[in-house]
């Protein structure tokens, strides 16, 4: 095949925008004629260095598909990288929820339930509430007692099936990234995004939780007392302000990675 | 040309190769496939075509720089000399992404030499 002859049927194969398809072929025509050009020097004659040339660049189906620029590369490699590192925050973010759940059990092991899920003083329900609340705890003492045991149940049992949920998100963050690593060779870690994406993300979203969570709850204790449920709160809060601190530590190591 | 194995054993470390390559000065694609052959004695003879999309990679990440030249060292043989020739350099993000490349190389290279020659005197 002519070097003229390999570039039609590249170009016939090539996809992509126009100004990069015609960039590819120059290069390629580059590099032909200048491989074309060394076997010549070593004694071929003219057919058979084009044809050399042409061997040596390899056959124009897998040479099109490895140069063709499908979409924007760069904006696959951002999505790419947006995704899986916002999926860890998700899924850490998860963990952590089902985590404040624990640490709010523990709370109403040591406190008592209404210190979780106590409703605020004044706070009056309709009979027929009351009648939901005490067909779902039907051995608590009164409407009140009832009405613990069920907020109790939304803000523990709740947030442990999200911590489950952000268990199986890791678990698939770690099977995907494992797969693609496996997939495709390693490579050098450039990065479209900045270093610490992710926990800038992770550590701006926990951190205003903790600055919400904690004084409002530090506050709802203080007014309304300690059986009126400012342990939900303060469970989020301290969570919140533990994760926080691991993706603020994470941030930090990022950038002074970056920074050497 | 190289074989089926050596070109999976090559494709983990083609950026760092050309990386490598292009650390010694700018040069286009063709040189640069050029010195990858010769300096590894043609253990590294790739369909040359398929190189380029490693350089495009690279120059996306930012690891190299290409602009457009015209071609004045082609032989006087060449049909076309004096074209349009992409010529590749080293950015200052491609020599921190080789040091750190050829530091992981060191690493990788130590462990399997240790392993292989413990097997050998197994």
């Amino acid at each position: 095949m002519t070097i003229e002859a390999y570039l039609d049927e590249l170009a016939d194969r090539l996809r992509g925008r126009g100004r990069v398809v015609r960039r590819v072929l120059a290069e390629a025509e580059d590099h032909l004629l200048s491989a074309a050009a060394a076997h010549r020097e070593q004694g071929l004659a003219d057919d058979a260095a084009e044809q050399a040339a042409v061997a040596d660049f390899g056959e124009p189906e897998l040479v099109a598909r490895r140069l063709s620029h499908r979409g924007s590369p760069l904006t696959r490699a951002l999505l790419g990288q947006a995704v899986t590192s916002l999926v860890l925050v998700a899924g850490i973010g998860l963990v952590s929820v089902g985590l404040s759940g624990l640490l709010a059990l523990a709370a109403a092991s040591a406190f008592g339930k209404p210190f979780v899920s106590g409703d605020a003083p004044g706070v009056v329900y309709t009979a027929e509430r009351c009648a939901e609340f005490r067909e779902y705890a039907p051995s608590a003492h009164g409407c009140a007692a009832a009405a613990v045991a069920h907020h109790f149940e939304e803000v523990v049992g709740y947030r442990e099936d999200l911590g489950v949920l952000g268990l199986l998100v890791l678990l698939g963050w770690w099977v995907a990234v494992r797969a693609r690593a496996r997939r495709r060779p390693p490579e050098p870690a450039y990065d479209v995004l900045p270093a610490g994406f992710g926990a800038t993300v992770g550590a701006a979203l926990f951190g205003l939780a903790a600055v919400v969570a904690l004084p409002v709850g530090l506050l709802q204790l203080a007014v309304t007392g300690r059986d009126a449920g400012a342990g939900a709160l303060l469970s989020a809060g301290v969570v919140a302000a533990v994760t926080f601190a691991g993706f603020a530590v994470a941030l930090w190591r990022a950038v002074t990675v970056r920074l050497g | 040309m190289a074989g089926a194995d050596d070109r999976e054993r090559l494709k983990g470390h083609l950026d760092l190769l050309l990386l490598s390559v292009l650390a010694r000065g700018p040069a286009h694609g063709y040189a640069v496939i050029a010195a990858l052959r010769s300096t590894s004695e043609g253990t590294f003879d790739l369909p040359e075509g398929t190189v380029y999309p490693a350089l495009h990679r690279l120059e996306r990440g930012g690891l190299l720089s290409g602009h457009w030249d015209r071609a004045t060292d082609a032989p006087p043989a060449a049909r076309g000399a004096g074209r349009r020739r992409k010529v590749y350099a080293l950015t200052s993000s491609g020599e921190a992404a080789l040091a750190a490349e050829r530091t992981h190389w060191r690493r990788f290279r130590r462990g399997v030499g240790a392993v292989v020659q413990a097997e050998g005197r197994a």
